[in-house]
């Protein structure tokens, strides 16, 4: 029953693992040999949003049981720390930055590899993570970390409550033709957070303050266990058209006019 | 010991997923290249029946594990299961399914077995002798080519990419079905629940308006129903993040984990073209797209692109319909 629930003496320690990806409505290139994207240098950065549903989720459950630590992790160069900082200010506690400065496509096997080393010095109750990242869409860091670690893992997570011992999580993984599957799972445990679990806060000045303020640990990915990468990027290129597409041209009105046309035609409109 | 080239059933409700045919398909396809031995393995609590209805429908050999815990899909007994096998039973590619199944599995199942994990292939190349796989990259602008480096890899396969191709089998497939006895120690399954409740308006609808991101904020959204009422047959749909905001509700999105639509005109306002947006609209007749990124990858599935900013465009298509009607 609620009312007998104990949360008080439940003390979390959570990590949430985060990515920062650039304004993807922007152009992107394929570089000269093909090895990885090109942007414009004034491209914005951002973060994944995907993440920043676990890190509300995260926040909610610190909100639920008083003493939870939230850590912030995410592996890349010295820009991610401004990413870091943005979705501490949400209500994380501590930013941990895997510093690596390769450029190019990095597998999510050594990036998983890279964040299990740091998890498994610090003993984390609960990790999350975005179901995926909307730039490589791989899917892969969340579920790859909770192997290596051997923890249970749940993907598509739509809704989580963890038990009043606060020794398991029950979960909801939003799954295909409008069903939800719904499980028990044993606590240290890794989940993946699907968008529209919650609705992200907005961080407070209060808390970016002293975001950042607060020195953010910076770990060099060269010291952490290597895992050799099992597959690599051989090119990159320009997708092809699915359809014989046709991009109308003139102004606005001569775009609309045309389309019109185009509708009559194939009967989807009849003018009279 | 020759190598093998693994399919996993996707079934649902003792039914066989589409995207399961989907897969032989790609591992026959695969199978030209590597001359492995291609063949389905299916688990679930009684798997007979989908064990002989895909043997027969393809021609491959079925090794179904039949475990009483499995009333629907479960990572940890899949991950168990299809380790234990992988292990003692060389493989150089396992095919998944890229759904909310796949994806849960793949990548634990390649932690398990040592293997490379390649997810949301679209396709597969050969370049001196080298097997490459096709993945989308950055909402499907850019497209790339991501080869193994490892004996193993694991795949998840893209629904919709490939077509089921005619099998014509000239004899069905073997089967054998194992028992297994496995209780899960670490996830208890507490079965399925609905979720959604499906209105019939999106699936019954000729005319789909559609909006996504694009449109900036809740009270552009008039905009779109005002735009679908000048069509007969009608309804507004859109994009995930609209209804994860609450703009929409959930029976309007479409995709994936939304719905499948084949309306005969699908006009897609301020939407870049995800994977999982893309593949609920291939079965539409015609797409017309709006985005002010000519680069968006919605306009590489539209029939008809047009790079205008969708607030200031509709009023004018608005317009321009009104006046054509009269
Ligand atoms: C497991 C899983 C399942 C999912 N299922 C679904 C699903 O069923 N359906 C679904 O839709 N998504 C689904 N998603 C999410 C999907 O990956 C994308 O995040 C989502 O489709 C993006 O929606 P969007 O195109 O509206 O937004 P964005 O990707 O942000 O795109 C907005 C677009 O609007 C354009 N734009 C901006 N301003 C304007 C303007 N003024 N005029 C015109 N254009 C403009 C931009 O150029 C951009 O292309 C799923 C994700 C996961 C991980």
């Amino acid at each position: 029953m609620e009312a007998y629930e104990l949360f008080y003496f439940i003390e979390m320690k959570i990590l949430v693992c985060i990515k920062q990806i650039f304004n993807l409505e922007t152009d992107i290139f394929v570089d000269s040999d093909s090895r990885w994207v090109k942007i414009r240098p004034q491209t914005e950065f951002t973060f994944n949003r995907f993440d920043e549903y676990a890190v509300e989720e995260a926040v909610r459950i610190k909100e639920k049981f008083p003493g939870t630590t939230i850590d912030i992790i995410s592996a890349g160069p010295e820009r991610v720390i401004t990413a870091i900082k943005r979705l501490q200010g949400m209500g994380a506690d501590h930013g941990i930055h895997i510093k690596c400065d390769m450029q190019g496509y990095l597998s999510p096997f050594e990036i998983a590899g890279w964040i299990a080393s740091v998890a498994e010095k610090n003993q984390y109750d609960l990790i999350l993570a975005g179901v995926m990242s909307e730039d490589e869409m791989q899917g892969q860091v969340g579920p790859t970390l909770a192997a290596i670690l051997n923890r249970p893992c749940a993907t598509a997570v739509i809704h989580q409550k963890i038990s009043s011992e606060g020794k398991s999580v029950y979960v909801e993984r939003e799954i295909e033709n409008g069903y939800r599957d719904t499980l028990e799972i044993r606590l240290p445990a890794v989940l993946t957070i699907q968008s529209g679990i919650n609705e992200p806060r907005y961080p407070t000045l209060t808390h970016m303050l002293r975001a950042k303020r607060e020195q953010i640990e910076v770990i060099d990915s060269e010291k952490l266990e290597r895992r050799d990468p099992r597959q690599i990027l051989m090119d990159i290129s320009y997708p092809q058209k699915v359809r014989p597409a046709i991009f109308l041209d003139g102004s606005a009105q001569e775009k609309a006019n045309r389309l019109i046309t185009i509708l009559n035609e194939r009967n989807i409109i009849s003018s009279s | 010991m020759a190598s093998s080239v693994y399919i996993i059933a996707e079934h649902f409700d003792g039914k066989t997923r589409p995207v399961t045919y989907e897969l032989a398909s790609f591992g026959i396809k695969l199978q030209k290249s590597l001359k492995d031995a291609v063949s389905f393995l299916v688990l679930g609590d009684d798997p007979e029946i989908i064990s002989r209805e895909i043997a027969e429908n393809t021609g491959l050999d079925v090794l179904a594990f039949s475990v009483p815990a499995l009333k629907s899909y479960h990572q940890e007994i899949y991950i168990r299961i299809l380790s234990n096998w992988l292990k003692e039973n060389p493989f150089s590619y396992v095919l998944t399914a890229h759904t909310t199944q796949g994806m849960d599995f793949a990548p634990g199942l390649s932690i398990a077995t040592n293997a490379g994990c390649i997810t949301g292939v679209e396709g597969f190349s050969e370049k001196e002798g080298r097997i490459s796989f096709q993945r989308s990259l950055f909402n499907g602008k850019i497209s790339s080519d991501i080869s193994p480096i490892t004996e193993r890899t694991i795949l998840s396969v893209l629904p919709g990419t490939h077509k089921p191709m005619d099998f014509n089998p000239r004899a069905p497939g073997k089967v054998e079905v194992r028992a297994i006895d496995f209780s899960p120690e670490l996830i208890r399954n507490k079965g399925l629940v609905r979720s959604r409740t499906g209105s019939q308006a999106l699936g019954e609808a000729e005319i789909i308006i559609s909006a996504g991101r694009g449109i900036g904020k809740q009270e552009n959204l008039p905009l779109i129903y005002q735009l679908a009422e000048r069509f007969s047959k009608s309804a507004v749909g859109g994009s995930r993040p609209l209804c994860d905001l609450g703009w929409l509700g959930y029976q309007q999105q479409v995709g994936v984990t939304g719905l499948s639509v084949s309306p005969r005109l699908y006009f897609a306002c301020g939407i870049s073209g995800a994977i999982q947006h893309l593949s609920g609209i291939r079965g539409a007749d015609f797409i017309v797209a709006v985005n002010t990124d000519p680069t968006a990858a919605i306009f590489n599935m539209a029939d008809v692109c047009i790079v205008e900013d969708v607030l200031s465009f509709i009023p004018v298509l608005i317009e321009a319909l009104d006046k054509a009607a009269r």
